[in-house]
């Protein structure tokens, strides 16, 4: 029965693929560096069959619009037609990013740097950069995330680093998709979908962080894309580039990684840093085994606060537990490990398995961890999550 | 336009029914008329077949644009547009160099907004031949030889302001062509010799003076040169006819007098 529904959701998935179009972002490339070079017949060609498959990419409508007016009367300044400055000026910001991004080259042999550790059962991990308005789709390939695709994307128009409700800035940091919401279900606003996200996670409330809502979602009908700073907070794909993306998200599990200065590391330095974070964790697993509650405690910041314990009441607990252990075995697995983009904070997620001679229990459980001043990493929260549903079930429609 | 295609346009327009009032007709084309009036839809096909029969008039593309245009064809009216102005050789390079321009222009505007570095290369652009020369053609400088040739003309140039300066009694013009160094033939100096010829010049009223069988003579080293000629000179109560001599000294500001002697006397 598993393998049937597996069957057909690959099928599904494929028939998402199957009408796939001209990338509407390469014509819009295409044609600036056809621009640029002076072959502004090719551009006005490419933009005109661009604007027959998307007639409301504003961008595309924009170029268009230009180079007529060029042909006419001259072009001293892109959208000079434009009076309205708060209109034009992220037009031309978007066609900035999305022909930075298509000029440089894709980091296809290099890991970003929050990706430390990724559990074989993450197919994707999805990271996005403020900076770069650009969504970056990681496929995980025997534990080493490779570079599959990337968008541009929209962010709040208060730009980034989200502190309180109603600053319309996208939050930075380590977040996953809670479920997904069907266009059926939605306003109009929000197009062909919507992934909410866990914000605020345990670290943002630990900093007083407030607001909620924080989605991946599409563009209304009439819009192919909004500008870079956009949305009250969300991050915002055009709809059919959210259906890609979409494909690749599994509800309750896809890490969506949101920083603005993302460092892509080589191979050789994604492997050492992994291996120093890895060991970690695992010196905190040990540390328990070996039944030295101190050296536990010691992985523990003096800021622990996990909603039901504090420092002085977890290592109270801890201590009093202690006392009656002959021997404790705790293994992980399923063990994934994303640093903060813009913070000395990572995110540790795993299945425990907890076997003492008094007590057993397996679980699912979400660490952060923090660098404190004195240069050492230590746990300021820890706590149980949901157990990753069935994925079947989970995966859009 | 040919009166046999007017007739044609004017046949056409009545079998369409088209009527134009005379008040408005200040044209003798009835197809102007009408598309003067806004009716151009109507004249498409028959306008595509002038044009047909005459690919090579700007006016007849021209007018289809704007027939289009009033038929709210605007693809085709650009197409007839850029016809109109490419039809002509010299239209068509014209039309080039300003769409080169204007690409180049384009580019340039969105390297600035992208922030590329690398600058549009400026396109080259044809220079059309001009009926008129808009600068003198140059003339190969000489050798300095040759420069020495002209000095006849400019000796004799000058005589014939001398004479003409004495005859109208412009005092300033005349003396001006005198060196400082001049003596009179008398050994009066030159200050008070100005003085006497100033006078001269604006009590005696010249009724005649004539200037024949010049003869010059020019120093080898080309500085100096020697004039003789015949003045013949009428005035009121004095006339005399004789053979005088100039000699001419060159100048930092010009040829100048040195030496004015009367030769001989004639009868």
């Amino acid at each position: 029965m598993k393998f049937v529904s597996v069957v057909l959701l690959l099928l599904f998935s494929w028939s998402a693929f199957a009408e796939d179009m001209p990338d509407p972002e390469e014509d819009i490339f295409l044609a600036l560096e056809e621009i640029q070079s002076t072959h502004l017949d090719q551009a006005a060609h490419r933009l005109k069959s661009l604007l027959q498959r998307e007639p409301d990419f504003k961008l595309a409508q924009l170029l268009y619009g230009d180079i007529l007016k060029a042909r006419t009367r001259g072009l001293h300044n892109p959208g000079q037609a434009i009076k309205d400055t708060s209109q034009l000026d992220p037009l031309l910001q978007e066609a900035r990013l999305r022909f930075a991004a298509k000029l440089n080259n894709k980091p296809y042999d290099r890991i970003p740097a929050p990706l430390l550790w990724v559990d074989s059962s993450i197919k994707n991990v999805i990271l996005v950069d403020l900076s770069q308005s650009r969504l970056y789709v990681m496929s995980n390939q025997s534990g080493i995330p490779k570079l599959t695709s990337d968008y541009f994307v929209s962010m709040g128009r208060g730009g980034p680093s989200k502190e309180k409700s109603g600053d319309l800035k996208t939050p930075l940091g380590v977040y996953f998709v809670q479920n997904y919401i069907p266009q059926e279900q939605l306003a109009d606003k929000y197009g062909a979908g919507a992934y909410p996200l866990n914000y605020p996670n345990a670290w943002d409330r630990m900093q007083g962080r407030t607001g909620s809502g924080i989605w991946l979602h599409g563009t209304r009908s009439g819009t192919y894309n909004r500008p870079p700073l956009a949305s009250e907070g969300c991050v915002v794909l055009p709809n059919r580039n959210l259906l890609k993306v979409g494909a690749r998200i599994t509800q309750g599990e896809t890490p969506v990684i949101i920083g603005e200065n993302i460092q892509w590391l080589s191979q050789q330095q994604w492997r050492e840093q992994s291996q120093q974070y890895h060991q970690r964790v695992q010196g905190w697993v040990n540390d328990w085994q070996d039944l030295d509650v101190n050296a536990y405690l010691q992985h523990y910041s003096k800021q622990f606060n996990n909603g039901h314990f504090t420092y002085a009441s977890w290592s109270q607990h801890k201590q009093r537990v202690s006392r009656v252990k002959q021997f404790i075995h705790v293994k992980l697995s399923h063990l994934s490990i994303y640093h903060h983009p813009d913070a000395d904070l990572f995110v540790a997620t795993f299945q425990q398995d907890y076997q003492s001679n008094n007590y057993t229990s397996l679980s699912w459980k979400r660490q952060y961890w923090k660098k404190d001043a004195d240069g050492v990493w230590r746990i300021i929260y820890e706590g149980r999550i949901e157990p990753p549903k069935d994925r079947l079930q989970l995966v859009r429609r | 336009m040919s009166k046999r295609f007017i007739l044609a346009q004017a046949g056409i327009l009545i079998s369409l029914m088209i009527t134009v009032p005379s008040v408005c007709a200040d044209t003798a084309d009835p197809a102007v008329a009408a598309l003067k009036q806004g009716q151009g839809e109507k004249l498409i096909p028959r306008l595509n077949q002038a044009v047909k029969k005459q690919p090579d008039s700007p006016q007849l593309w021209n007018n289809l644009a704007v027939a289009y245009i009033q038929a709210g064809q605007y693809e085709a009216a650009a197409r007839s547009f850029d016809s109109a102005v490419t039809v002509e050789p010299v239209y068509k390079t014209i039309y080039a160099n300003r769409q080169k321009l204007l690409d180049f222009m384009a580019a340039q505007a969105y390297q600035k907004a992208l922030g590329n570095q690398d600058k549009p290369k400026l396109p080259s652009f044809d220079v059309l031949e001009t009926s008129q020369p808009v600068v003198a053609p140059v003339i190969p400088a000489k050798p300095v030889q040759q420069q020495e040739q002209p000095t006849a003309s400019i000796i004799r140039q000058l005589i014939t302001d001398w004479s003409q300066a004495w005859q109208q009694g412009k005092v300033d013009a005349y003396l001006s062509l005198y060196s400082p160094g001049f003596v009179a033939a008398d050994g009066t100096g030159f200050e008070q010799w100005k003085n006497i010829r100033t006078a001269k010049l604006r009590f005696s009223h010249v009724q005649k003076l004539a200037i024949n069988d010049e003869k010059l003579f020019i120093s080898t080293d080309g500085k100096q040169v020697v004039s003789q000629f015949v003045q013949t000179y009428q005035a009121e109560r004095y006339q005399d006819r004789v053979v005088k001599q100039l000699e001419w000294v060159k100048q930092p500001e010009g040829w100048k007098i040195k030496q004015e002697i009367v030769l001989e006397t004639l009868k």
